[in-house]
Parts: structure tokens; C-alpha cells; sequence
């Protein structure tokens, strides 16, 4: 199949389709992944609003950080730090930490 | 006034029966007590400004070319008062035909009957107090009133838990709250938790004596804590304080191996906010306090108006040397 001009035997025009087909459902299933991950950075920045503190996400819920920084174990750790520290944050949401509080997730627009 | 339990009561007529003040009863009022941690700033000024000052690194190895090096760096900070008011208004000529008629008058002008200085010298001023303990000082977080209507209690001022709050809520906060985990039910293990909170100040401040402010829950559960952690205290009189009934004395018990005593407070509620300064770091701004010990009193016909206002404001003039627990942030 070399030559787009020759013609194809039936069988060989499905295989063509069909691998154009697969390979589009690829793109399309990246795609929706990196959507997907844009989605949640948007609800958590919607979140945020016009708030200047850090929104950080957990299990689907987002956490409004109450401090602009926090000494924990001797350690200074701002709120944008914690964007980056999921482990972290999830050791605050598992401790109840008062530093996170819990916000309704923003409703999607219609 | 409201005396229509005594009127359905006893009637609606006065009998002189020898019945005076001293039958009458008054219910305990709270004092204010945390006002007294604050060191005084009089000043006409309702937004008060001050600055800091901070020189960096200067020392720098010798070389024969000039390296200037350090800045001094000058940082504003503002402490405000806001304007408090008591507008009473009452009606003396209903205690006529009660139990209580002997606080009337014949005098026409109603400012002069007994009850008008009774109302204030046992009962205003002490009222007053109690106000400010219990929701302005701590609690107290400043919303502007709607016009022709009492402003709501706990909205007069921005009291300790704002301020310090409001810090800690900027991206650029000067105050960094200590995650300390959740505060121990177990008296010795809450003690613990003091020292190791009072461990982690940081070294620039932390061996300047602090008062460690809590609720007087906790002010109690230290104190316990601590006693059953050393024993030592039996014969120390400052380590078995307890609040008295009148809310006149502080809770306070030292924190071992360090300069620091902490203090219970009427003001803080239930708040598990944990937060300690030194003397120097605690400052209250005060306008017409004269005011606060004195009212004006007119009659206007048969109607008594009493009535006052002051300013009050406190402050942290350098946040870095406050430091708190990471408990009751909310604004």
C-alpha cells in the first residue's frame, strides 16, 4: 500500500480504515485524559475564586489551606507547597487538619 | 426595663414593706481580664502607626575592595481602634406600681431617681465589661453596623482570634501557625503537647517570657497535666491558681524548663486556639477611655437616656514574634 494511488483490494481498504479508526480513538482517549486532568485543575481553580490561598485536591474533594504558611516538623511549608505534596495533603486530610478546609465542588456549567 | 414577672407576681401597686436594694440581688458579672495582658497606647489616633526596623548581614570576610553590604529595611505596620457606643433608654415612672416603687421619685426629673444610678453604678459598667470580654476581645470581628439598628454582639471590633487569623490567611504571612496535631483529652499528654509547642518558637524570641493564652478549658487541663507530670508544684502558690468567682484572677501555671506561663481566658470561649507573645507584642489602643467609667445622663420628658462612647483596638506589632497552634483558622 505503498502507492495511494493503487487500488486497493477490499480486505486492504478495511485494515486501512481500520487502523485509521484505532488510531483515532487513541488521540481521542488522550486527549480526554489530559481534559480530564485540566477539568480537575479548573474546579480546583473555581474553587479557589478570588481567594488568594491555595485550593489543593484530595479524592475528588478540594481543600481550601487556611494558612499561608505552616510549620510542620520544623519545617516551613507554604501554601503553594502544598499544591505540589500530595502525600502531604493527604496526611492533613487523613489528620483533620484544621489547616485544610473542606469546599463544595464547584457545579459544572450547564 | 422588664419587670413583669415582679408586677404579675406581687401586683401592680408598691407597698412600702422595708423592701430596699439589699433584697435586690444581682446576678455575677464576668470581668474583663485579657484587656489587662495588653500594654496601653493612649492615642487620639483610630489607626496608630508604627514601624519596624530590621538591619540584615553585615559582617563579611575582609577583601581590599569596597563590598558595601546590609540594608536596613523599614516595615509599616498599622494598629486601628473602632468606636464603641451604650445608648440606654428608659421609662423609671413603670417602677411606681411595683415591688420595686421605693427606686422611684417625686423628683420630676427622672435622671435623678435612685434607680437611674442604680441601673449604672452596680449593673452598667459591669455589664459592659462582660461584653467586651466575652465577645469583642477575642471573638470580636468588626462588621459596620445597619443604620437605626444595634449592631450585632461580637461585630464592635476586631478582636484577638481576627488579627491573628487575618495574618496567618494573607499568602504573605508574617505569622506561621505551629501544626501540632490534634490537642490531647489527657491532661499529661496535653501538657506535652505546651512544651513541645513552646519548644518549636523560634529561637529569636523564644527565650523572652510568653504568656501561653488558651481557653480556661485547657488553661485547667494544663495545670493538672503539669502536676501530674512533675508533682513538684504542691508549694509553688502561682502553679495552683484557680479562677476565682468573679472571674477577677487569671488561670495561670508555668511551663517548666522555660520562661513561659500559661494563662487561662475567660474571652476565648471554647476556641482551640492556642497563642502566646511577649508583653512588649501585646499592645491596646484606647480613645476617651474616661468615657468607659462614665455616662451621660438627660431626661427628655418623662424618658431617662443614658449614654457613652470610647474607642478600643489592639494589636501585634511584629506578627513573627506571635505564635499560635494551627487550630480554629476560619475567619
Amino acid at each position: 500500500m505503498d502507492n495511494p494511488n493503487a487500488i486497493l483490494s477490499l480486505e486492504d481498504r478495511f485494515a486501512l480504515l481500520e487502523a485509521q479508526f484505532n488510531k483515532a480513538t487513541e488521540e481521542s482517549a488522550a486527549k480526554d485524559a489530559v481534559i480530564a486532568a485540566q477539568d480537575v485543575q479548573l474546579a480546583a481553580a473555581n474553587a479557589q475564586g478570588a481567594g488568594a490561598l491555595s485550593v489543593v485536591s484530595h479524592e475528588g474533594k478540594h481543600y481550601q489551606v487556611l494558612a499561608g504558611k505552616f510549620s510542620l516538623d520544623d519545617k516551613v511549608i507554604k501554601h503553594t507547597d502544598l499544591k505540589a505534596d500530595a502525600e502531604l495533603v493527604a496526611k492533613l486530610v487523613a489528620d483533620k487538619s484544621p489547616l485544610l478546609l473542606l469546599i463544595e465542588t464547584p457545579k459544572a456549567k450547564a | 426595663m422588664d419587670i413583669q414577672e415582679i408586677q404579675t407576681e406581687w401586683g401592680i401597686y408598691y407597698r412600702d414593706g422595708g423592701q430596699n436594694l439589699a433584697r435586690v440581688l444581682k446576678k455575677q458579672y464576668l470581668s474583663s481580664q485579657t484587656e489587662a495582658l495588653f500594654g496601653l497606647i493612649p492615642t487620639d489616633d483610630t489607626s496608630y502607626q508604627l514601624a519596624i526596623a530590621e538591619l540584615s548581614r553585615v559582617l563579611q570576610p575582609f577583601q581590599l575592595g569596597w563590598t558595601p553590604l546590609g540594608d536596613l529595611k523599614v516595615s509599616p505596620i498599622t494598629l486601628t481602634q473602632t468606636p464603641f457606643k451604650v445608648d440606654i433608654e428608659e421609662n423609671p415612672d413603670k417602677l411606681e406600681n411595683s415591688w420595686l416603687g421605693f427606686l422611684a421619685d417625686k423628683n420630676l426629673n427622672r435622671a435623678e431617681w435612685p434607680f437611674v444610678r442604680y441601673l449604672v453604678e452596680e449593673h452598667l459598667y459591669s455589664r459592659m465589661d462582660e461584653d467586651y470580654e466575652l465577645n469583642e476581645i477575642y471573638f470580636g470581628k468588626f462588621a459596620a453596623p445597619t443604620p437605626g439598628t444595634p449592631g450585632a454582639a461580637g461585630t464592635g471590633m476586631d478582636g484577638i482570634r481576627t488579627l491573628i487569623n487575618r495574618e496567618i490567611a494573607s499568602p504573605t504571612s508574617r505569622i506561621t501557625p505551629i501544626a501540632m496535631g490534634a490537642i490531647p483529652t489527657d491532661p499529661k499528654a496535653f501538657c506535652e503537647y505546651i512544651e513541645a509547642f513552646v519548644d518549636k518558637f523560634t529561637l529569636r524570641y523564644r527565650g523572652q517570657a510568653m504568656e501561653v493564652c488558651m481557653n480556661l478549658t485547657l488553661a485547667r487541663r494544663y495545670a493538672k497535666g503539669r502536676h501530674e507530670k512533675y508533682k513538684t508544684d504542691i508549694a509553688d502558690p502561682t502553679a495552683r491558681k484557680i479562677l476565682d468567682g468573679t472571674g477577677a484572677a487569671l488561670l495561670t501555671s508555668p511551663i517548666e524548663f522555660t520562661n513561659h506561663t500559661v494563662v487561662g481566658l475567660l474571652s476565648m470561649g471554647d476556641s482551640m486556639k492556642i497563642w502566646a507573645t511577649n508583653k512588649d507584642n501585646r499592645k491596646r489602643m484606647a480613645k476617651k477611655t474616661v468615657n468607659t467609667k462614665q455616662v451621660r445622663i438627660e431626661s427628655a420628658k418623662r424618658q431617662v437616656s443614658i449614654y457613652t462612647d470610647f474607642y478600643k483596638g489592639l494589636g501585634f506589632p511584629i506578627p513573627e514574634a506571635l505564635f499560635t497552634n494551627e487550630q480554629d483558622l476560619t475567619l
